[in-house]
């Protein structure tokens, strides 16, 4: 009863945060929602995300304005007056939170203070939360899809089950390197200025010399075709997925991440290029999706060994269906238990990983406020604990409930508990 | 257990190949020229003025540097790329040269132009300006700068025409450079002439033979040779050597505290599992593998190390300053008195987790079969526990110790940071901020090394310590 009721908890705290992070815009901003100026209505938060697709351009009224001195008919503001990483230009040091001096309006207060330089703390929180909740979850969609799939194929089929023709291995084998060619090397111009144009870009990039590398190989196969007449060559061998992924997993591990990332960031920081969209924010979730498969895959592998001689797997095979069609279908479905605990597990290490690294001061962009980053500051004034203790206090609650969550479910699907 | 022995050896080597591999492909692909880097700044500047003496200044470094090798065993690139481009000492004008080849595809033609543009601005750098020309022969040295170290090579043409104008408009100290251009523009020309794009498209693999750089590399690797700092020119091993001391200082308390109290900690949690104190030290441990380790330190620093608060530890450093005339008691107190707290932060982390897997240890041979029998027998409770139980759940967690080995040294780059402690965290940091690129790929060689040396330990130890690991064949 007391998990249940704790894993409610964390659900409920993890809910409150996607919400912070969705509509943080709407909470702490330093512009109305809604206004009306001169007789005319405008929403300017609304058209701020019109300016920034380029679809909307602005009117000329607004584009310097400070929108707190304009004086308007009427305006609803968001709860907090201060966009963040703004500084607030009339205290320009720490303000101690709830301190709001001899001013009554709450257009100059700072609930939770101000770090050393001016910049709303409680801000800053709310649009932390979106760069915390990104980094966690995007990078472990990407561990979780390589985990799941390499898992799934190393748990079925074993060292054994998946066998190939050996005309197909051979043409496989040979397109290895003219794929990787075509696919990666003389398309290498276009990847590298995708990956400091944006996430989505080099995702597409990607995916596009992805695709080419299949067809080539698809190409080098049909062209092999003919070679099955050969009895030799039309003969099986057992495809070593297990062994193969194991190996793998043992190198990626050794790989410790955090370096990684200071690594490859002081090798790619001399490139002002990088710093315009954030990219570092990328280059993390990449390197921590890169590098965070090995225990999903590690346990994908293990449900799938006790699965795949299961009844229910031999009732989908004497059914006649592919193997294919049972792995996708009937094998990885039932054993993403244990693999949806490691993820929750993985998005609080992931998120802890991205504040350690804003922490240090790693691949720090100053158009991006993180927790880590408004922690670092509060070393600066050791009077000030406001800055220590709030950005702190919201990197241990979500990575708390990331954890909490995780442990709820390993206890909710796990028989042995007893409940 | 030989046979399991040298697999996994073998498996171990194949790893830190792949790790080395990886390690030497980042330091491959660093922008910037290392050897400037090397150089006094000075005579850099001469060398890329064309001056002869820095010249030979420079290929010398490159030299002693062996970036005038093939970078690898083998290379698979475009037939048209020619297996010779290494040759190029500049980076910038090796870029120029490998732009202008996928552009054209005849590298034969394209040499002859580039070695002439190459000499051409030397020349022209080494007249002194002065007087009337001095405009136009700015300019000339700007466009030929361009020409020659500028990647983007689509403007290729339009600076050769300008440069023709103005040497056609210059005077007479610039004029007499007119008929060798001539020879060059013709080239130029001549290399759209020949172009053989289809070049581009077709894959070429070349060997090279053991002469390569990461030959050369991994072999000064095997003797602890991480090249020169970038810093102060020492030598890396000697840097890192003194900080890995400090860092293995730390690490070491903080392990043998770790497994001193969460041992007992474990066996408390999974024996009283149901009862109140056994629930909140659960929940107590779980939070602290929650708090980050970098918000820990640094409340810890707001709160005892504050000199308007409470002033109970250094906030940084190793030492006091003072430790000239002082007994080496006094000398361990004062240390202890600093490492107190990146021990504290050190620990409690890995405490909640080495806790957790001793407890379900414990849990999984509380219930076993033997246990009943033992209790069936007679024996005490604390007998079955700690003859029967205890010593069988303790199997996973020593094996422990080569997981945990390489998740402190991570730690410690936050940890050693914030209470400024000299050791590997510290030195990976610093060489980020000034961009001291051998140190850097130096630890994370050495991080990447001994982590798998930590799984390595682990494998061996536990096929050693639990005999239902069988050795011949995978389960």
């Amino acid at each position: 009863m007391k998990r249940r009721f704790r894993g409610r908890i964390s659900l409920f705290v993890i809910a409150f945060l996607l919400a912070v992070a969705l509509f943080a815009d709407f909470l702490a901003n330093n512009k109305p929602i809604f206004a009306i100026y001169k007789n005319e209505t405008y929403f300017p938060v609304f058209a701020g995300f019109g300016y920034a697709t380029g679809l909307v351009t602005p009117d000329p009224v607004f584009i310097h304005a400070d929108w707190r001195t304009l004086e308007f008919d009427f305006a609803v503001w968001p709860p907090v007056h201060f966009a963040p990483g703004e500084i607030d230009l009339e205290n320009m040091k720490a303000i101690a939170p709830m301190d709001f001096g001899e001013s009554a309006d709450p257009e100059h207060h700072h609930y939770l203070g101000t770090d050393d330089i001016g910049r709303d703390i409680f801000s800053g929180l709310i649009h932390g939360t979106r760069s915390a909740l990104m980094i966690g979850l995007v990078s472990m969609f990407i561990a979780g899809m390589i985990g799941v799939v390499l898992g799934g194929f190393a748990g079925y089929f074993g060292d054994q089950q998946l066998k190939i023709r050996r005309s197909n291995l051979i043409a496989t084998l040979l397109s290895i390197v003219p794929a990787w060619f075509y696919a990666f090397f003389l398309r290498s111009e276009a990847l590298s200025s995708a990956f400091a144009s944006g996430f989505l870009n080099l995702g597409m990039q990607f995916i596009f010399s992805f695709l080419i590398f299949l067809a080539i190989v698809i190409l080098f196969n049909i062209a092999f075709y003919p070679l099955k007449r050969f009895p030799w060559l039309s003969g099986h061998v057992e495809v070593w997925v297990d062994i193969g992924l194991s190996r793998l997993i043992e190198i990626v591990v050794c790989i410790p991440v955090i370096l990684l990332i200071i690594t490859i960031d002081s090798f790619s920081a001399s490139d002002p290029e990088n710093y315009q969209s954030g990219s570092i924010l990328y280059l993390v979730m990449l390197v921590i999706g890169l590098t965070a498969w090995t225990v999903i895959a590690r346990l994908m592998r293990g449900e799938l060994l006790r699965i795949r001689n299961s009844e229910f797997i031999l009732a989908a095979r004497s059914l006649g269906y592919s193997d294919w069609r049972i792995l996708l279908r009937h094998a990885i479905p039932n054993g993403m238990g244990p693999v949806l605990v490691a993820l929750a597990f993985g998005i609080a290490g992931a998120i802890l990983v991205e504040s350690s690294l804003s922490f240090l001061g790693i691949g720090a962009s100053p158009d991006v406020v993180t927790w880590g980053s408004m922690l670092s500051r509060g070393r600066r004034d050791p009077d000030a604990w406001w800055i220590t203790v709030f950005p702190g206090m919201a990197i241990f609650v979500t990575v708390a409930a990331f954890n909490i969550f995780g442990e709820a479910i390993r206890t909710a699907s796990d028989p042995r508990s007893g409940n | 257990m030989l046979r399991y022995f040298l697999r996994r050896f073998f498996v171990f080597c194949l790893t830190l190949f792949a790790i080395t591999l990886f390690a030497f492909l980042i330091m491959v692909y660093t922008p910037g020229d290392p050897v400037a880097s090397m150089m006094e700044f000075g005579h850099y500047g001469d060398a890329m003025a064309g001056d002869r003496a820095g010249k030979e200044e420079y290929q010398a470094m490159r030299r002693r540097l062996g970036l005038d090798l093939p970078v690898f065993y083998f290379s698979v690139t475009s037939l048209a790329e020619p297996g010779d481009l290494f040759q190029i000492a500049r980076p910038d004008e090796r870029a120029v040269a490998k732009a202008l080849v996928y552009k054209t595809g005849n590298w034969k033609e394209i040499r002859i132009y580039f070695d002439q543009i190459r000499n051409f601005r030397d020349s022209v750098f080494s007249i002194p300006v002065s007087g009337e020309g001095f405009e136009s022969a700015i300019s000339i040295k700007q466009l030929l700068t361009e020409l020659t170290t500028l990647e983007d090579v689509s403007g290729t043409e339009s600076r050769i025409r300008e440069i023709h104008k103005t040497l056609a408009a210059g005077s007479a100290d610039i004029k007499k450079f007119e008929a060798s251009f001539a020879a060059i523009e013709k080239n130029y020309q001549g290399i759209q002439e020949t172009s053989t794009p289809w070049k581009i498209y077709v894959p070429a693999f070349r060997w090279y033979g053991f002469e390569n750089q990461y030959h050369n590399w991994i072999g000064k690797l095997l003797v602890l040779d991480f090249g020169i700092s970038y810093r102060d020119q020492s030598q890396v091993s000697t840097l890192l050597l003194t900080a890995m001391k400090w860092t293995f200082i730390v690490s070491f308390i903080s392990i043998v505290l770790v497994y001193m109290i969460s041992i007992p900690a474990g066996i408390f949690l999974a024996i009283k599992k149901n009862t109140f104190a056994g629930k909140s030290l659960s929940s107590v441990l779980f939070l602290l593998y929650s708090l980050p380790v970098f918000w820990a330190g640094s409340m810890l620093i707001l709160c005892v190390c504050n000199p308007n608060q409470l002033d109970w530890f250094p906030a940084y450093g190793i030492q006091s300053r003072e430790t000239e005339d002082w007994t080496s008691w006094q000398k361990a107190m004062d240390l202890g008195w600093h490492l107190a707290l990146p021990v504290l932060c050190f620990t409690y982390g890995s405490l909640a987790f080495v806790s957790r897997q001793m407890q379900s240890g414990m849990a999984e041979f509380l219930h076993a079969d033997f246990t009943r029998t033992a209790r069936a027998k007679g024996l005490t409770e604390n007998r079955v526990i700690f003859r029967h139980v205890f010593r069988n759940s303790l199997i996973p967690v020593i094996t422990l110790f080569g997981g945990i080995l390489p998740a402190l040294v991570t730690g410690s780059v936050i940890i050693e940071e914030i209470f400024t402690i000299p050791g590997m965290g510290f030195e990976s940091i610093a060489a980020y901020r000034t961009r001291d690129y051998p140190v850097i790929i130096a630890i994370f060689t050495i991080l990447g090394i001994l982590t798998q040396a930590g799984i390595f330990l682990s494998d061996i130890l536990y096929a050693a310590l639990d005999p239902r690991i069988s050795f011949s064949k995978r389960p």
